[in-house]
């Protein structure tokens, strides 16, 4: 099966895709490994977040046919190592990467959440992060950094 | 004293850029052509003899590379903790064996050329069982015609197989009976603690392979290489000389990964086919055939004179190891010797316990190594003491804790396993903790409110006192090697083991503060064992303390070699200079950069490698401390327990970097509050887990936190690397005793069995109406 | 990865989706949201059934109440003005259900086709009086409660779900309660009660137990009881007392004695809490 979606804003098409596949294996098949997860493959653990057309979703929930012609974003839409979003600035500042492991879902469904809402209040954003599981951290310090983009002023993230 | 520039700054993760960019740094984010799958087919039966296994239809179908099973693999005894040599855990577990003991005990493991035919393959795997009676309950192993669980002819090291004892221990210093029959106040109670999962976001996963040239490279995501390499090496009759172990990052371990538990069969499957070949647990392979936590049941009974001087502790535990050894005595030799050595005061103390085995999964190391369920019977027995006594319990805690400059008799008496290290307590804030916590939570304040909230809540407040340890005293050996690059760099290679915790970091900064530059001019190397000098592993909370003194000595090394070549070039005394921000100056103001330094020693003037290794042996295990206060509220109708405030205070000597020591805090305590209310893994009658999944295993989410505070106390540990102690383990013991005081505080009803779920809680105020 | 799927076919209608299934009846699936498979995956099933490009996904204010498309995922229905239904208790019970995650990818058709016990949808559409729509070459609309008496999960081999009505009921006060064993779990109990008052007597009432833990039911007898009295401490204590304790049961994660206590207090919570609602909007 043929898919044809966008990757990160590129035009993207895999030939070989098969059509029990979901996407989160599909994804890591095509070496983007920054995808993580493939461990709960229920939609419980967040590990594997993405972007579809903008809204957090678990990768390893979604058949991959479903994203033909849509937006698939995961954390490379953020930034890379030498130059990082304010957001992964603000998580490291904050202590909020221990393993790493659940940091990439966690940053997308902040980053969506800010899109949406430049500024949530900490109800709001412990919500975002509440289909996110981390074994290392204690949210918490996800919880400052997401509040301290929150006081930027508008358009600053 | 000099003031510090790099140690007690809070630097980033020097990892932390891979991380939040999700860069391919794990075990599994890489990938081999050719690669075999592995699938590992598990025991459906408690406890059974495998009579014959038939492979024939498995074997048949497309894909599938080998079968391995205990009639092809060789037969060693072993024990999967990763632990020094010679490992203070019974040689109980084969790669394969003719038996099976637990639900989810390996019987055979299949390699394809991909998952869903190894997945097939396992399915068709037939396995004819003769069942044997099973033990489930620990009380059970022990009567007379207990079914034997080990009754293998090669077991080693357990203490009397024969009757499922893995460990016994009878230690009595004075005499606890006639002392707690004089004694004014008595306290007594038994406390018992769940099977709890650690619950790694990456569960173990192994990817092995062949190098160029034919050695065994082994890919794991393990919090010991070294163990790792060096029982496999045994386990397969390979010189260790052909083995490789890397640690890529980990996605938590928790102890979890203080075990060999997939390494072997991968090994096993590249050597015979050539391929490289894979093994990735699923969550529920995680919960079951991974490693858990030990249930325990622990009676204490404490005696106090009328002034509430604690003058008899007797503490007499039943530990449940479940199907294998693995970390059984050492585990809990540290519940008594982690917990009783608090209260030194009392001079008549009683240490006593089984450590059995049954047909259940394994527990192993978990964050905390028996002190978690030690604390909860011992600090919810001190408020019981001052509840009959009337008095508070902090005050109790007061009168009783030790203090800077004193020693426990348990310290020598009890070690890992074995007897101890004699020390005296050289650093200690714990009245400071008190101090600091009771203040910022508003203990006397919160004491004075009224317990009843409207007319189906109740409010109430709780404490606890607890101490860790920092490595094993003689027995812990790290190392590491520092190197200088020509432009001023350095690379430091470690065989410390960064599982998320930051110590690559924190080892760093270590090092940039003896040599005098900034952190962010290390390169980290962690762990591979051809590269890196040995280094026990991550666990025992030793890392920063015992790692950090080795890198210390290192730098200290460097540094030494650094001025002597400047000394060279300025023609001074080398011992005139100072080295600040990466630049030698002389007493005349020069400057040299270490840029210069580099490429002078590289390529222009006695040429020489700048760089030093050194190993550090623990002599001590100097205790960090801490002391925990929580309020909870109760819906006195359904039982269920909401936390709301909750502060801790914490003294780990200097903090090297405190934003990842508070990070350490925040993670156990938020792991040690799911302990409390929730997390707990079931079993039917037969020993099959019911909830291994997040369904139904409730760990914490960013909904369920207090408010929490953390307040640093600062001590500096003479024997630490600047100052510094351990605070990775110490505060997940707090939440169970401290929020099981609070519920008694509010509800009068003591909480004996964890986790306090609200049908629990419900049960204990209907019994109590 | 599930090797016995062959073909994930997108039908752009339901007469479309439809006729697919016919074609290929007894290993088929719909794939709303799609969780159920990729949790519970299917030896039986080849072939699935994309139901993206159909324009199921809408939310509408309709004369006769609230309409929901089959496709609307809980994220969508929850940002939309649908949150308002209830006076507001719509939206804050959306906000509890599984997590922000997954409510982006449920979807109120898979739900309702579904229809597991703890759902926490059931017992609210059920009380309010739902109507669903099904498609099977006509359109068929029906009570929802009528749907799950009769035996729907047959009819649904045949037909596909549309929407669902939420009709306005003026004057009714509901509220809900859900026991999880944190704040991210699925209900292992639920609550909903709804009752109408008029001239300070309840004139019609709708009370279901769900997740108890077999599928939701409706509390006759404690309607009964309601029924034509006044709402007030006395009624609230008739009624819980009526409430028998054979409508739970027991799982691994709950005893039937603590099921019972639970619905009890639920029960009463719900009651008071309309109590006092109706006490303020006078
Ligand atoms: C981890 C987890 C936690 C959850 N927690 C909760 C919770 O707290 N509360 C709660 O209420 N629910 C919860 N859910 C359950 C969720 O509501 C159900 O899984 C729901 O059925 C999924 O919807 P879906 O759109 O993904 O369904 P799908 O998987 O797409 O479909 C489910 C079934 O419905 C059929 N179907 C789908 N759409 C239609 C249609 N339009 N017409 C006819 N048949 C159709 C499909 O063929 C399939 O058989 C949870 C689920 C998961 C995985
Ligand atoms: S792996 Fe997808 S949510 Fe856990
Ligand atoms: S940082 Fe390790 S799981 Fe979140």
């Amino acid at each position: 099966m043929q898919l044809s979606f966008k990757l990160n804003g590129s035009a993207t098409q895999w030939e070989d895709v098969y059509p029990g596949e979901n996407l989160l294996e599909v994804l890591r098949r095509h070496d983007c490994w920054e995808v993580k997860g493939n461990n709960c493959t229920n939609g419980e653990c967040g590990a594997c977040t993405i972007l579809l057309d903008g809204i957090p979703v678990p990768s390893c929930t979604v058949f991959a046919a479903r994203v033909e012609g849509r937006n698939v974003d995961t954390i490379r839409l953020l930034g890379d190592p030498d130059h990082l979003h304010p957001l992964q600035q603000a998580f490291l500042r904050h202590g909020a990467v221990q393993c790493g492991y659940c940091i990439p879902g966690m940053l997308l469904s902040a980053h969506a959440l800010l899109v949406r809402n430049p500024h949530p209040n900490r109800d709001e954003i412990q919500q975002s992060l509440s289909g996110h599981l981390c074994r290392c951290t204690g949210y918490l310090q996800q919880i400052e950094a997401i509040e301290e983009m929150a006081r930027l002023p508008e358009g600053a993230e | 004293m000099v003031s510090r520039t790099v140690v007690g700054q809070s630097v980033d993760k020097l990892d932390g850029p891979a991380l939040v960019t999700g860069q391919a740094v794990y075990t599994d984010d890489f990938s081999l052509p050719g690669m075999l799958f592995g699938k590992i087919l598990w025991s459906s039966r408690a406890h059974a003899r495998i009579r014959a296994i038939d492979t024939f239809a498995a074997e048949r179908l497309p894909g599938i590379r080998l079968i391995l099973h205990h009639g092809n693999v060789p037969r060693v005894a072993y024990t999967t903790a990763g632990q020094g040599f010679p490992e203070p855990s019974p040689y109980d577990s084969f790669i394969f064996d003719r038996k099976v003991r637990f639900v989810g005990d390996r019987v055979a493991a299949v390699f394809a050329d991909n998952l869903i035919a190894a997945q097939e393959a396992v399915d068709l795997i037939r396995v004819e069982y003769e069942d044997l009676p099973a033990i489930f309950q620990p009380e059970e192993a022990t009567q007379p015609n207990a079914p034997i669980i080990h009754d293998e002819e090669e077991i080693r090291g357990a203490f009397d197989p024969g009757h499922n004892l893995v460990s016994h221990l009878d230690l009595k210093i004075g005499d606890v009976e006639q002392s707690l029959a004089q004694a004014t106040y008595q306290a007594e109670g038994t406390w018992i603690t769940q099977f709890a999962q650690h619950v790694p976001m990456e569960t173990h996963i192994v990817i092995t392979y062949l190098d160029e040239w034919s050695r065994l490279v082994v890919r794991s995501s393990t919090q010991v290489p070294f163990h790792a390499r060096r029982i496999i090496s045994r386990l397969l009759d390979l010189p260790i000389q052909k083995v490789r172990v890397i640690k890529p990052r980990v996605g938590g371990g928790f102890g979890g990964k203080q075990e060999i538990l997939l390494e072997d069969l991968c090994a096993l499957a590249t050597l015979r086919t050539r391929r490289p070949a894979r093994i990735e647990l699923s969550r529920k392979e995680e919960f079951v055939s991974a490693r858990l936590m030990h249930p325990m049941k622990i009676q204490v009974r404490l005696g106090a004179d009328s002034g509430g001087q604690l003058q008899a502790m007797e503490m007499r535990v039943l530990a449940n190891t479940g199907a294998y050894g693995t970390h059984g005595s050492t585990v809990f030799f540290n519940t008594g010797s982690k917990t009783l050595p608090l209260y030194n005061k009392a001079s008549h103390v009683r240490f006593v316990g089984d450590v059995v085995y049954t047909n259940l999964p394994v527990p192993g190391a978990y964050r905390g190594y028996g002190a978690t369920e030690g604390y909860f019977a011992l600090e919810c027995a001190m408020d019981q003491l001052a509840a009959k006594m009337g008095m508070d319990p902090l005050l109790l805690r007061r009168k009783n804790h030790i203090r800077e400059g004193e020693t426990s008799p348990i310290f020598i008496k009890l070690g890992e396993g074995r007897e101890g290290v004699d020390q005296t307590v050289q650093s200690c804030g714990l009245d400071r903790c008190i101090e600091l916590g009771m203040k910022a939570f508003k203990w006397d304040e919160k004491r004075k409110n009224p317990r009843r909230i409207g007319s189906d809540r109740a409010r109430g407040v709780g404490m606890s006192i607890l101490m860790q340890g920092s490595s094993i005293p003689r027995v812990d050996m790290a190392a590491a090697n520092l190197r200088m690059a020509e432009d001023g760099s350095f690379h430091l290679f470690l065989g410390a083991t960064d599982i998320g915790t930051g110590s690559d970091t924190i080892l760093a900064q270590i090092a940039a503060e003896t040599i005098g530059l900034p952190t962010q001019r290390f390169t980290v190397h962690s762990s591979d064992t051809d590269f890196s000098p040995f280094d026990k592993g991550a666990y025992a909370s030793s890392t920063t303390y015992l790692s950090g003194q080795a890198v210390y000595k290192a730098a200290l090394a460097v540094r030494k070699q650094i001025l002597g070549v400047a000394g060279l070039w300025f023609h001074v005394e080398p011992s005139t200079l100072e080295i600040c921000q990466g630049v030698v100056f002389n007493r005349q103001g020069a400057r040299l950069t270490l840029e210069e330094i580099g490429y002078r020693s590289y390529y222009l003037a006695d040429q020489q490698q700048i760089e030093a290794s050194a190993s550090a042996l623990s002599q001590a295990s100097p205790p960090p401390f801490s002391a925990h206060f929580a309020e909870v509220e109760i819906d006195l109708e359904t039982g269920i327990v909401r936390p709301l405030d909750y502060v801790v205070a914490v003294d780990c000597g200097v903090a090297i970097n405190p934003e990842l020591a508070r990070g350490q805090v925040l993670g156990s305590l938020i792991n040690g509050i799911g302990f409390a209310l929730s997390e707990e893994l079931l079993f039917s009658s037969r020993g099959v887990a019911l909830n291994p999944n997040f369904l139904d295993y409730k760990i914490l989410t960013s909904l369920d936190l207090p408010r929490i505070e953390i307040i640093p106390v600062e001590t500096n540990e003479p024997t630490g690397p600047y100052g510094a102690k351990s605070i990775g383990e110490i505060c997940i013991n707090g939440p169970l005793p401290t929020l099981a005081n609070a519920i008694f505080d509010a509800t009068g009803i003591q909480m004996k069995e964890a986790p306090f779920t609200a049908e629990r809680v419900w049960r204990a105020l209907k019994r109590n109406e | 990865m599930q090797p016995n799927i062959t073909d994930y076919l997108q039908p752009k209608s339901l007469p479309e989706a439809i006729a697919l299934m016919a074609t290929y009846s007894g290993r088929a699936a719909l794939v709303g949201g799609g969780l159920d498979l990729s949790w519970r995956p299917r030896q039986e099933i080849q072939i699935l059934i994309g139901l993206d490009r159909i324009p199921l996904s809408y939310i509408e204010w309709r004369p006769e109440g609230l309409v929901i498309g089959a496709g609307t995922t809980l994220r969508e229905l929850a940002d939309s003005n649908g949150g308002s239904y209830l006076n507001g208790l719509f939206g804050r019970i959306l906000d509890r259900i599984a997590t922000p995650l997954l409510r982006g990818m449920i979807t109120v058709g898979g739900a309702l086709a579904r229809a597991y016990p703890w759902s926490d949808l059931l017992p609210i559409f059920l009380g309010c009086q739902a109507h669903i729509t099904l498609f099977d070459g006509q359109d068929h609309t029906i009570p929802l409660e009528s749907f799950y008496q009769g035996s729907f999960r047959q009819l649904l081999k045949r037909s596909i779900i549309r929407e669902l009505c939420l009709p306005t009921h003026h004057q009714s006060i509901a509220a809900y309660q859900r026991f999880g064993r944190l704040q991210i779990d699925i209900p292992l109990l639920n609550q909903f009660s709804r009752l109408t008052l008029v001239e300070e007597q309840i004139e019609k009432a709708s009370l279901w137990l769900g997740a108890r833990p077999g599928f939701p039911v409706r509390l006759s007898e404690v309607e009964a009881v309601l029924l034509g009295k006044p709402l007030n401490q006395v009624t609230i204590g008739a009624a819980v007392s009526v409430l028998s304790p054979s409508l739970v049961g027991a799982d691994f994660r709950l005893s039937k004695e603590y099921r019972h206590n639970l619905a009890t207090v639920f029960l009463r919570r719900n009651l008071t809490e309309i109590w006092s609602q109706h006490a303020t909007i006078i």
